[in-house]
C-alpha cells in the first residue's frame, strides 16, 4: 500500500464505523489504525492502541480466541465473525455486547497484509433476547410449578397471570385473568385475604400464611380449604409496588388429617382420662405403665408418681401369685385380648391386705410386624356391686333356707296370663308330681267346697283391691285325695302404672295344727255339751221348785230360786260362748239371716238384762225403727255382749245408752257407757281372742275375754264393722255397722 | 184329752223331770233311755200324741229318728220336738222334718208352751 493511499485509508477508517485495522506481524498482529467509534466504545485513546501488538493492549479488549480467528482469516482469505462478545471498557463502568466482524484486505498480488476488524454495538439486542429467554423460562417454571402462582397488578389487584395450579386452587379457569381479584373470586368477600393483599400492596411488605382457612367456590360448591401462601410485593426501580406475586399451596387434606389426628389423640386422652373405668397402658416387656387415669390410681390406691413410668411389678409387687400376671403374659404371647367379668384383686395397704372385686379386659397393642408391644388394661372396681349382690344372695339363701326348713310352698300368679308358677314343695302339698304343671283352675277345684268361694273371693279382693291375702282352707290332694289344711298368705305386686302384675305368696301346710285345732274345738264342743246336760236338769228342777214355791206362796223360796235360775242362765251363757268360739274357729258358724226389726231386738235384749241387773239405767236414746236382714240370734248375742260389757266395766256409772240409726245407708248401732274406759294401748287388741285388759281395776271383773272376739267375728261375717272409741276414766262407746239390706242379699 | 208323750233321751236324770213337768195336766210320759233301735216300733206300740227326741243319742241320733217318723207315712202326722244341748244352727243344714227345736237347758214354761203349740198344729 502506498502512502497516499495509506493516509486516505486511515482517514476513511477513522470516520467510518470500522473498528480497527490490524496488520500482520511475524508472530502476531499489530493495531495499524483505530476508528473513532471504536475508541468511543472502549474508552481508549488512539495512542494507547496504534502500533501496539494485540496482546500488549488492555486485557479483555479482544476475545480470547482472537489469534486463531485472525490466522484462519489470513490463511483462507475469508471473513469471520465473533458475536456476541462482552466488551468491558477500560473504566469498567458497564460492559456491552458487541459483534466483531473480521475481513481480509487482499492486495493485488493476492496476499493479505491487513485485516479489517469492525465492531457493532449489539448490546440492546442481546440484552432484550436474554431477557425474553429468561422470561419464557420463568413463565414455564411458574406454569409447571407444583404450587399455585400468580401475579396481581395494580391497586385493583388485577390477575395478570395465574398458573394452572393456582386456577385449580381457586376452582376457576383462565377467564379470571385480567379481572380484579375481588371480581374473579367474589366468595373472598368477608374473608381476610383481599385485605391482606391490599395491605401487602400498600405497605410493600411480604406476607406469609400457614394453614389459613378459606371458603372457596369450587364446582358450584362453597368448600372449606386450607392454604399455605406467600404474598410478595413486586416493585419497580423506584421501589413502588406495582403488583403482588402470589404463591399458594393447598394443604386441606393435610390439615384435615392433622385435625383428625389431633381429635383422635385428644379424644383418646380424654377417653382414657375421663373414662368411668380404670385405664392403663402398659408397654414393653417389663410392662411399664405409660398412661394411667385417675380411676386406675384410685383402684390401686396409688399416687401418679408411684405408677407412671414404672414396671407393673414394681408398682404392685403383690400381683405375684395373683392370676392377673398369667392373663397378661398370655395376651403378650398370643396377641389375643382377654377379659373377665369378676375377679378378686388383693392389694397391699398400710393396714394389711385389701380386697377388691374388679372386672377387667386386656387389649393387646400390636405393631406393624404383628408383635405385641403393649397392652391396654381396662378395669372397673365392682366391689360395691359384688358385695351388695352377695348380700342379696345371702339374704335370698337365708330366705330359701327358711322357706325350705319351714316346708313352705311358694307361688306366683300372673292375673293377666293366668299363669301359675309354683315351687316343688307346693306341688307336693297339692299332691302333684314335681314335673307336672299346675293351673289356677285345677287348684281352685282342689279347694274343698266349703272354702272354694271364700278362696276365690279373697283372691279377687287381693287382686282388685290389693288386700292382703291370708286365708286358711282345706284342699284335697290331686292323686292321694287326702284332705290337707293350708294357710296361704300373699299380696299383689303392681307395676309403675299400678297394674297388678304378680300375685305371689307362700303356702304352709297347717294340717297338723288344724287337726289339733279341730280336736280342741271338738273337745270344747263336747265339754260344753256335757256341761249343759246337768245344767239342763238343774235348770228344770229350779224352775219346777220355783213354780211350786210360787203356788205355795213361799216368797223367799221363789226369790232364791229365781236367782238360782239366773245363775244357771249365766253359766249357760258362758258355756254357750265357748261352744260358739269352737264352732266359729272351725268355720262352722252359719248365719241364719232373716228380716227383723233391730230396735225390737235391742228392746228384748235390754229387757232380758234388766231381769238380772237393775243397777244401771239402759236407755235407747232416739233410736230409729230399722229393719235389717241378719242373723237375729247372733246379732242379739252381740248386743247382749256389748251391753253386758258396758255394765260390767262401769261399776260407778249408771247410764248405758244403746242407739241404732241409719248412717250413710248402713245401720249403725252404738253402746255408750260412762265407765272406766279403755287404755289407749289396749284398744287395738280389744277384739282379739282371749284378750283382757291387764289392770288392777279389772281384776275383780270376771270373763274369759272372748265376748268381743266373738262379737267381732259375727259382725265380720255380716260384712259389717266393729270398733270402739274410748277415753280412760270417761267411758267407752262401742259401734258396729250392718250393711244395707240390698248389699247383704 | 189325755196326751201321751214319747221321749227318747240319753240322760236318765231327765225321766223324772219330764214326768214332773207334764204330770200336772195328766199327760202320760213314756220315757226311753237310749232305746232307739226301732223308733217306729215304739211309735206303733205307744201311739204318742207327740215325740220328744234328744239329738245326741248313741246309735241313731234324734234327727235320724225324726226322719224315720216323718218318712213313715203312717205316723208322719205325729209332731216331733227335737232337743239338744247344741244350738239349733248346728243342725240347720239338714231338714229332718221336726216340728220344733229347743236348746238345752230349756225353760220349763217354754217347753210346755212349745209342746202345746205343736200338738195343736201351730209350730213355734
Amino acid at each position: 500500500m502506498d502512502h497516499q493511499n495509506d493516509d486516505l485509508f486511515k482517514a476513511f477508517l477513522q470516520k467510518t464505523h470500522v473498528g480497527l485495522v490490524l496488520k500482520k506481524e511475524e508472530l502476531s498482529f499489530s493495531i495499524y489504525e483505530a476508528g473513532d467509534n471504536y475508541l468511543k466504545i472502549t474508552g481508549l485513546n488512539r495512542e494507547a492502541l496504534i502500533g501496539k501488538d494485540i496482546f500488549d493492549v488492555e486485557k479483555d479488549l479482544f476475545p480470547s480466541n482472537i489469534l486463531e480467528v485472525l490466522e484462519r482469516v489470513l490463511m483462507y482469505k475469508s471473513e469471520a465473525e465473533i458475536s456476541p462478545f462482552l466488551l468491558t471498557p477500560t473504566d469498567r463502568s458497564k460492559s456491552i455486547y458487541i459483534s466483531i466482524h473480521i475481513s481480509p484486505v487482499v492486495d493485488h498480488q493476492g496476499g493479505v497484509e491487513y485485516l479489517l476488524y469492525t465492531v457493532r454495538d449489539i448490546d440492546q439486542e442481546i440484552r432484550f433476547a436474554n431477557e425474553r429467554a429468561n422470561r419464557n423460562y420463568f413463565m414455564e417454571l411458574i406454569e409447571q410449578a407444583p404450587v399455585g402462582m400468580g401475579i396481581l397488578k395494580g391497586k385493583e389487584l388485577i390477575i395478570e397471570s395465574a398458573n394452572t395450579r393456582m386456577l385449580e386452587l381457586w376452582g376457576k379457569n383462565k377467564s379470571v385473568l385480567n379481572m380484579p381479584m375481588a371480581v374473579a373470586l367474589p366468595e373472598l368477600e368477608g374473608q381476610p385475604f383481599l385485605r391482606l393483599l391490599q395491605d401487602v400492596y400498600t405497605w410493600g411488605e411480604a406476607m406469609v400464611g400457614n394453614e389459613a382457612k378459606a371458603f372457596i367456590l369450587r364446582n358450584g360448591k362453597l368448600e372449606t380449604a386450607y392454604f399455605n401462601y406467600a404474598y410478595q410485593p413486586i416493585k419497580d426501580k423506584k421501589g413502588h409496588t406495582t403488583g403482588i406475586m402470589m404463591i399458594a399451596t393447598e394443604v386441606t387434606p393435610l390439615v384435615l388429617v392433622k385435625q383428625k389426628l389431633e381429635e383422635s389423640v385428644s379424644s383418646f386422652r380424654s377417653v382414657v382420662m375421663n373414662a368411668h373405668y380404670s385405664l392403663l397402658v402398659l408397654k414393653g416387656k417389663d410392662w411399664i405403665a405409660e398412661i394411667a387415669n385417675q380411676r386406675l390410681l384410685d383402684l390401686w390406691n396409688k399416687k401418679k408418681e408411684e405408677v407412671i413410668g414404672l414396671p407393673l411389678l414394681q408398682i404392685l409387687p403383690e400381683l405375684v401369685g395373683q392370676p392377673f400376671l398369667e392373663y397378661l403374659k398370655t395376651v403378650y404371647e398370643t396377641g389375643e385380648p382377654y377379659g373377665q367379668e369378676e375377679e378378686v384383686f388383693y392389694y397391699n395397704t398400710a393396714n394389711g391386705i385389701g380386697k377388691k372385686y374388679v372386672s377387667f379386659f386386656y387389649d393387646p397393642m400390636i405393631d406393624a410386624e404383628g408383635r405385641v408391644y403393649g397392652v391396654i388394661v381396662g378395669a372397673e372396681d365392682i366391689t360395691a356391686r359384688v358385695e351388695s349382690r352377695h348380700k342379696v344372695e345371702r339374704a335370698e339363701e337365708m330366705l330359701r333356707i327358711a322357706i325350705e326348713s319351714a316346708n313352705l310352698g311358694t307361688w306366683h300368679y300372673d292375673p293377666l296370663s293366668k299363669r301359675l308358677t309354683v315351687s316343688p314343695r307346693l306341688k307336693e302339698l297339692f299332691g302333684y308330681k314335681s314335673n307336672e304343671e299346675m293351673t289356677y283352675d285345677t287348684v281352685i277345684t282342689q279347694v274343698t267346697e266349703e272354702y272354694r268361694e271364700v278362696v276365690q273371693k279373697a283372691i279377687q279382693s287381693s287382686v282388685i283391691k290389693g288386700e292382703h291375702f291370708d286365708l286358711e282352707f282345706s284342699i284335697k290332694g290331686h292323686y292321694d285325695q287326702q284332705l290337707r289344711w293350708m294357710r296361704a298368705t300373699g299380696r299383689i305386686y303392681r307395676d309403675k302404672e299400678g297394674f297388678p302384675v304378680r300375685f305371689s305368696g307362700i303356702l304352709l301346710d297347717i294340717t297338723e295344727h288344724k287337726q289339733d285345732e279341730i280336736r280342741k274345738n271338738d273337745f270344747i264342743a263336747m265339754v260344753s255339751h256335757e256341761l249343759k246336760t246337768p245344767l239342763t236338769s238343774l235348770k228344770a228342777y229350779v224352775q219346777l221348785l220355783s213354780s211350786k214355791a210360787k203356788a205355795s206362796g213361799d216368797i223367799q223360796a221363789t226369790n232364791s230360786l229365781s236367782k238360782a235360775d239366773g245363775q244357771v242362765n249365766k253359766m249357760n251363757n258362758m258355756i254357750k260362748s265357748f261352744l260358739d268360739l269352737s264352732r266359729l274357729e272351725a268355720g262352722k258358724i252359719n248365719l241364719e239371716k232373716q228380716q227383723f226389726c233391730l230396735n225390737e231386738l235391742i228392746a228384748e235384749v235390754i229387757e232380758e238384762i234388766t231381769l238380772t241387773d237393775r243397777t244401771h239405767n239402759i236407755s235407747t236414746g232416739n233410736s230409729q225403727e230399722i229393719m235389717v236382714f241378719a242373723d237375729r240370734e247372733k246379732i242379739g248375742q252381740v248386743i247382749n255382749n256389748l251391753i253386758g260389757n258396758a255394765i260390767k266395766y262401769s261399776p260407778q256409772g249408771k247410764i248405758v245408752e244403746v242407739v241404732c240409726k241409719e248412717v250413710n245407708g248402713e245401720t249403725l248401732v252404738s253402746v255408750r257407757d260412762e265407765g272406766i274406759g279403755i287404755p289407749k294401748d289396749d284398744i287395738g287388741l280389744l277384739f282379739d281372742r282371749f284378750y283382757r285388759v291387764e289392770s288392777r281395776k279389772f281384776k275383780t271383773i270376771s270373763g274369759f275375754g272372748i265376748g268381743l272376739y266373738l262379737s267381732a267375728e259375727i259382725i265380720k261375717r255380716h260384712d259389717g264393722q266393729i270398733w270402739v272409741e274410748s277415753e280412760e276414766g270417761k267411758g267407752s262407746t262401742f259401734y258396729f255397722t250392718l250393711p244395707h239390706k240390698d248389699l247383704i242379699l | 184329752m189325755e196326751k201321751r208323750i214319747l221321749i227318747v233321751e240319753n240322760d236318765l236324770e231327765m225321766e223324772d223331770i219330764f214326768k214332773e213337768i207334764f204330770s200336772d195336766n195328766g199327760e202320760e210320759v213314756v220315757f226311753f233311755y237310749e232305746e232307739t233301735d226301732d223308733i217306729l216300733e215304739l211309735v206303733e206300740k205307744h201311739r204318742p200324741t207327740i215325740v220328744i227326741l234328744d239329738y245326741n243319742l248313741n246309735g241313731l241320733n234324734g234327727g235320724e229318728l225324726c226322719k224315720l217318723i216323718k218318712g213313715s207315712g203312717k205316723h208322719k202326722h205325729i209332731p216331733v220336738l227335737l232337743l239338744s244341748a247344741f244350738p239349733k244352727f248346728i243342725y240347720s243344714n239338714e231338714n229332718v222334718g221336726n216340728n220344733a227345736f229347743l236348746e238345752k237347758p230349756f225353760d220349763v214354761d217354754e217347753l210346755k208352751t212349745v209342746v202345746e203349740h205343736i200338738i195343736n198344729g201351730s209350730p213355734k
